[in-house]
């Protein structure tokens, strides 16, 4: 009995000990600013710039905000500043003296890289964001056309936060995240790549709705960590259709005298293969795809089975050439974008191990690689024939 | 009353010792050495460990009873100590090297800025909690927690469907790699072979006869765990990008992203880990605390207290920075804990032994 | 006055002592002993110029079984009749127990039980005649756990009636019962009830022990018995279960467990207890198998929100940013943003003051009841949120974890969790996640220390066995609960030998099972 007294005594002692001093990692919800996406580019100097976006709880309107809305209201919904620093988080820092609210990375989804930057060398950066336990690899990676700076300061009108529509309108295209990025960049015989974003302005002519908006059509295709080039629309759908992202999204081509067709691709395979002649690697892709017809510009009726060969044919050709103009390009700087390498080393271990490895950039140029293409028209949509077609009686 | 516990529960225990610790160290550690083979080592270690359990549990039919608690056991008390001193030093090092790694993790994804001897404290209130109430508690705690864990475990792949790639595994257990998935075998052996612990408490168990197909059935289990986890890690991340991190389980759960919604699941999944962590914790500390009382022949709940404040002191002293710590981990600990683990199954082996002889002379 | 006399008296009766031939000494006796008690009844008439005497409790007998079957017996039958005890017990009245004593300290018992006395000069027997009546309340809907699909019969407050009713659902020569009596005042009787070819002689044997200890002057209701012989008295967590409900407490001895039933109060007690029979209800044995299964793990759900969602909403916002989805955090963030206080305090003043609500309501008549609920639940907390006082996030909260905790089915279980919610509050706001694994880690190693009757409390989770989850967090379909739950029952584990009901199956079987049968025999 006595000593179930006693326990209990020490029991009460250690936790009334414990609140007493407690609480070293408490911060109240308000006291954060929740950066939801970065911008990093590089000053003249040298130096780091980095950005942050911030949205104000006040401005989000939440349903109980009404009666107080605190001090952080304004007429956006959120804010953008910006550090300036010799490291990523030395910059956080210095932009940390001039906010009330801590910064906060946790549910930091996007990550813009200037595109000056980005030809320097993004490591600096891929290890500030991986070390510390607060950023996630599910973060977007994306490179600006310019300053990284402009990107965060675009008003798009969809979201409150640009941050969220810049994320959205990633996830639809590349969906290509620090994880893959990481991954391609620490691999042997792969490089990584990563969607360019870029601030256009609404296309209305009314003279109030001129705003600028975010778009992502070009992909940056890096060499370890240096931006390299940045594709052409012809050779962002090579990409898409390597990384087979082509489904739901639409290609145009003229398929008769220069009267073009949309068609929707509604499904894609992609095969990647090799053959070894003479110790050297030959690639063969193979691409089956999957299409609806979307448009039908051209007066060839569609109803006719020949039409559908005539248009798959013109399609495979529409295709490949998409796949090898990047392919090309890629392989010519020796540049491994689609990891053929990572191939080799998963297939032929052996041979990649004492002939390729340490080479692979010099061979890069000189492989081969056949593209072969395979695709099916499998509907027209709700009418068949050219709408301007004189009735035959 | 007499403690006991089922075969079962037994199984549990077993695997439980082994697999907790896979969030906070272990895998990365392996990764590091057979990169996208490390899926295929669990299997070795079954063998070699089943292997030593067979070893260990001969003769172990023919004794009546075995009992470290009580008078009954007529074996040497020579034999007894010795096992009791190597146990000791043994979960020493198990004990202060776990609760180590616990406040590392725990500083690094839940509390940064706590200091280390408030979470050192804390786990060690709940430590001395569970081990105050005995080997019969420590067992059904370990029943709930190591079930969650493992159905978690087994739906961890369901969870993460949508980022497995499966062309991360290749290639598959070349030529060339075989030094490395021997040499990750024997690190990790150690880490495995700590299921020794059980050597203590298989005179608890109801019926006696099953004892070693239970304890071969938890490495099982466990080896069907860390199988499922390397497997998930390599699929998803990638070797080269889990060896690149400190804590390779935790970011492979930060990974679960069922809706762009749900995607933060990881400190919930931690949640269910944490307990079993402390499972293992606490069997481990009351491992140390039977040996002592086997040690000095008594039935005293009195070293507990200071035995908690040396082993908190320990954990913090022992370790410079988390390098240290790991270092000791992995490399140390793959050698020195082997040693400690080979000498207790032959001592346990050699007590054995003594019985069964000391039994038939008298039957 | 009486009293003095019989301090003077030359020879005085004590209570130890028997019954005098003299009937004016008995009298005597008992007219001073229950001085100032008018509800007493003296009742002076002779048989054949023999004087005798009726006592008993007014309004604690049936005054008509007396009237017509012990006096107008005695006072027109004596004459043909020798007056001597077994003539007086056996012939001369219609009631149908009749016993003898020969003790005063029996007799005085058995007048404060409610039984009628007969004294008759000459004879040192007094004659018992158990005409107990008098107003009770009847049999009617067990409030406290109203069922859907089940018996509408609940326990009243007469321990007689409440066995008659386990005895009409239990007619087996194997339903023992046992008697005692606690209290040095109150002399509640008790009953002891068990199936002896299925609960384990062991466990009765414990339970009788420890009643046997209890020493106190009165038990007014089983609570006073529940804390008097559970195993870990300190312990949140209530060991014992308690029941009005007749079918449930049958139910719980055809597993092997023993029920206590007391007089004086429609809770009958239910002995071993494990956690998982206090999330059971009884329709979960009625209804469709598939919706217990679900209502289960609604319970099991419902039973950590209430444990730790308002833990886990502080842990979360102020420790935890990173575990919200974005746009709820965003949202909570600016519902927040106008707050003057701490999640912590916030979440106190919240739960506190639903706390204080329900307390509020649960002892007001219904209609009072109601207003408080509206003005408490509706104005203020309405008001309080567009005050910016409380947000409206935390109101959602303290909301659910108040719904999740009426979905308890048992009062007493939930009366704990809702304790413990208050300590995990403020572990969470120490220590964020970190200490409500803490006290979860702490909670749950208690939970497996808790025994019943030495039963563990959470068996058959912890220790665990796969054989009998079958009525844990599934109910499996009757004709597939084939044994009795073997932590509890102590023999005869078989319970059923159905088979699938299937008409197929049935016809193909039957021809099976008769040979079994046959071979059995």
């Amino acid at each position: 009995m006595k000593k179930r007294r006693l326990q209990a005594a020490l029991l009460v002692v250690l936790l009334t000990s414990l609140t007493l001093t407690g609480c070293w990692d408490r911060v109240e919800i308000n006291d954060l600013a929740f950066v939801l996406a970065s911008g990093f580019d590089i000053t003249e100097e040298g130096m780091f710039r980095v950005a942050v976006q911030v949205p104000l709880p006040g401005a989000m309107g939440g349903a109980g905000s009404g009666g107080g809305g605190g001090g952080t209201g304004g007429d956006k919904s959120f804010y953008v500043d910006s550090g300036i620093g010799r490291t990523i988080r030395a910059a956080n820092e210095d932009l940390q003296k001039r906010m009330s609210r801590q910064l906060f990375f946790a549910h930091q989804r996007v990550v813009i890289v200037g595109e000056e930057l980005s030809r320097k060398g993004i490591n600096p950066i891929l290890d500030n964001i991986t070390r510390i336990p607060q950023s996630r690899l599910t973060n977007y990676l994306l490179i600006a056309k310019g300053d990284a700076l402009d990107i965060l300061n675009a008003d798009p009108h969809l979201e409150r936060v640009p941050a969220e529509a810049i994320r959205e309108i990633a996830k639809m295209g590349l969906e290509h995240d620090l994880k893959s990025f990481l991954y391609e960049y620490r691999r042997k015989g792969m490089d990584p790549i990563a969607p360019v974003v870029e601030v256009v302005q609404t296309q209305n002519k009314a003279a109030d709705g001129q705003k600028p908006e975010v778009e992502i059509k070009h992909i940056g295709i890096f060499k370890r960590d240096k931006l390299q080039f940045i594709t052409d629309a012809r050779e962002t759908n090579g990409i898409l259709w390597m990384e087979q992202r082509m489904s739901g999204k639409s290609m145009t081509f003229p398929i008769d005298k220069n009267q073009d067709a949309t068609i929707n691709i509604t499904g894609q395979s992609f095969k990647l293969d090799h053959r070894v002649h003479n110790n050297q690697p030959e690639f063969l892709i193979y691409l089956t795809v999957k299409g609806t017809v979307l448009e039908n510009l051209s007066h060839l009726n569609l109803e006719k089975p020949q039409t559908y060969n005539h248009i798959e044919n013109v399609m495979n050709q529409a295709i490949e050439s998409q796949i090898k103009s990047i392919l090309h390009k890629t392989m010519e700087k020796g540049i491994d974008t689609f990891g053929l390498g990572l191939h080799l080393y998963q297939m032929e271990n052996r041979l990649w191990n004492e002939k390729w490895k340490h080479r692979w950039r010099e061979i890069l140029p000189d492989l081969r690689v056949t593209v072969k293409v395979d695709s099916h028209l499998e509907r027209v949509g709700n009418v068949g024939k050219d709408p301007g077609e004189e009735e035959e009686s | 009353m007499k403690t006991r516990i089922s075969n079962l529960q037994l199984t549990l225990l077993t695997a439980n010792f082994i697999t907790a610790s896979t969030l906070l160290v272990m895998p990365q550690a392996y990764l590091d050495l057979s990169l996208q083979n490390t899926w295929f080592v669990p299997f070795l270690w079954f063998l070699l460990t089943t292997l030593l359990i067979t070893t260990a549990f001969v003769g172990w039919n023919k004794i009546e009873t075995l009992d470290f608690q009580s008078d009954e056991t007529r074996s040497s008390r020579t034999g007894q100590k010795l096992l009791a001193i190597l146990m000791i030093l043994f979960l020493m090092f198990i004990l202060i090297r776990d609760l180590r790694a616990f406040t590392d993790f725990t500083g690094t994804a839940l509390l940064e800025l706590t200091p280390q001897p408030v979470i050192i404290f804390t786990s060690l209130i709940c430590l001395l909690y569970l081990v105050w109430l005995g080997f019969e508690v420590i067992a059904r705690f370990n029943d709930i927690y190591f079930s969650l864990l493992f159905i978690i475990i087994l739906f961890l792949p369901l969870l993460l469907l949508n980022e497995i790639d499966m062309a991360k595994l290749l290639p598959p257990l070349q030529i060339n790699a075989v030094p490395s998935i021997l040499q990750t075998t024997f690190v990790g052996l150690a880490w495995v072979g700590e299921l020794v612990i059980i050597f203590l408490f298989v005179g608890n168990v109801q019926p006696k006869s099953d004892v070693r197909r239970s304890v071969i059935w938890g490495v099982g289990l466990a080896v069907i765990f860390i199988f499922i986890l390397l497997g998930s890690i390599i699929s998803v991340l990638g070797s080269t990008l889990a060896r690149y991190t400190v804590y390779p389980s935790y970011i492979l759960v930060r990974q679960i992203n069922i809706t762009d919604f749900l995607d933060r699941l990881d400190l919930l999944v931690v949640s269910f880990w944490i307990p079993a962590i402390f499972s293992k914790m606490a069997l481990t500390f009351y491992g140390i605390h039977r040996s002592f009382n086997m040690l000095f022949g008594t039935d005293t709940k009195i070293f507990l207290v200071p035995l908690a404040l040396i082993i908190g002191f320990l954990s913090m002293m022992m370790f410079g920075n988390n390098i240290s710590h790991f270092y000791f981990s992995i490399y140390v600990w793959s050698t020195l804990g082997l040693l400690l683990e080979i000498l207790i199954v032959a001592v346990f082996m050699w007590i054995v032994r003594k019985e069964r002889l000391a039994q038939s002379r008298d039957g | 006055m009486g009293l003095s006399k019989m301090k003077k008296g030359t020879d005085p009766l004590t209570i130890d002592q028997n019954i005098e031939r003299n009937i004016e000494k008995n009298e005597e006796f008992l007219r001073a002993l229950f001085t100032d008690s008018t509800d007493l009844i003296f009742r002076t008439f002779s048989i054949e110029g023999v004087k005798a005497l009726l006592v008993f409790i007014d309004g604690m007998v049936d005054t008509k079984s007396i009237q017509f079957h012990a006096l107008m017996h005695m006072l027109t039958r004596a004459d043909s009749m020798q007056l001597n005890l077994q003539n007086v017990k056996n012939q001369m009245n219609s009631i149908s127990s009749v016993n003898e004593t020969k003790k005063m300290k029996e007799t005085v018992s058995h007048i404060l039980d409610g039984n009628c006395i007969l004294l008759v000069d000459r004879l040192d027997h007094a004659i018992v005649f158990d005409a107990k009546g008098g107003e009770r309340r009847s049999v009617s809907e067990p409030e406290s756990e109203a069922a859907i699909r089940g018996p509408r019969e609940g326990f009243t407050e007469n321990l007689r009636v409440n066995t008659s009713l386990v005895r009409r659902k239990l007619k087996s020569q194997h339903l023992k019962l046992k008697s005692m009596k606690l209290g040095e005042h109150t002399k509640t009787s008790l009953a002891i009830m068990y199936l002896e070819d299925v609960a384990s002689s062991q466990l009765v044997e414990e339970v009788t022990r420890r009643l046997e200890k209890v020493d106190i002057d009165g038990v007014l209701e089983s609570g006073y018995i529940e804390e008097l012989i559970e195993d870990n008295p300190w312990s949140f967590f209530p060991q014992i279960q308690h029941t009005e409900r007749p079918d449930t407490v049958a139910a719980n001895l055809l597993e092997g467990r023993i029920a206590i039933l007391l007089d004086g109060t429609p809770f009958a007690l239910i002995i071993p207890t494990t956690f998982w029979q206090l999330i059971q209800a009884s329709e979960d044995y009625y209804e469709r198998f598939h919706i217990s299964i679900f209502l289960r793990w609604l319970r099991l759900i419902f039973i950590a929100i209430a444990l730790f969602l308002p833990a886990l909403y502080i842990a979360v916002t102020t420790y935890h940013q990173e575990m919200l989805p974005t746009s709820l955090l965003l949202s909570v963030a600016s519902s927040r943003e106008a707050i003057p206080f701490p999640a912590l305090i916030e979440a106190l003043i919240m739960e506190i003051s639903f706390e204080a609500l329900r307390e509020a309501g649960v002892r007001l008549p219904k209609t009072i009841g109601q207003a408080v609920s509206i003005l408490g639940a509706l104005v203020v907390g309405q008001a309080a949120v567009q005050a910016g006082i409380v947000s409206a996030p935390m109101v959602i909260i303290v909301s659910i974890t108040g719904i999740a905790s009426f979905t308890i089915p048992r009062f007493n279980l939930a009366i704990s969790i809702r304790l413990l919610r208050f300590p995990m509050m403020i572990l969470a706001a120490i220590l964020g996640l970190y200490g409500i694994l803490i006290g979860l880690i702490l909670l749950t190693a208690h939970l497996c220390k808790l025994r019943s009757f030495g039963v563990p409390y959470l068996a058959p989770v912890a220790p665990l066995t796969l054989h009998e989850m079958k009525d844990i967090f599934i109910r499996v379909p009757w004709w597939s609960m084939k044994y009795r739950p073997k932590h509890v029952a102590g023999q005869n584990l078989e319970r059923e030998n159905t088979q699938f009901p299937s008409p197929k199956r049935t016809l193909r079987s039957s021809k099976k099972s008769r040979t079994k049968g046959e071979n059995r025999k």
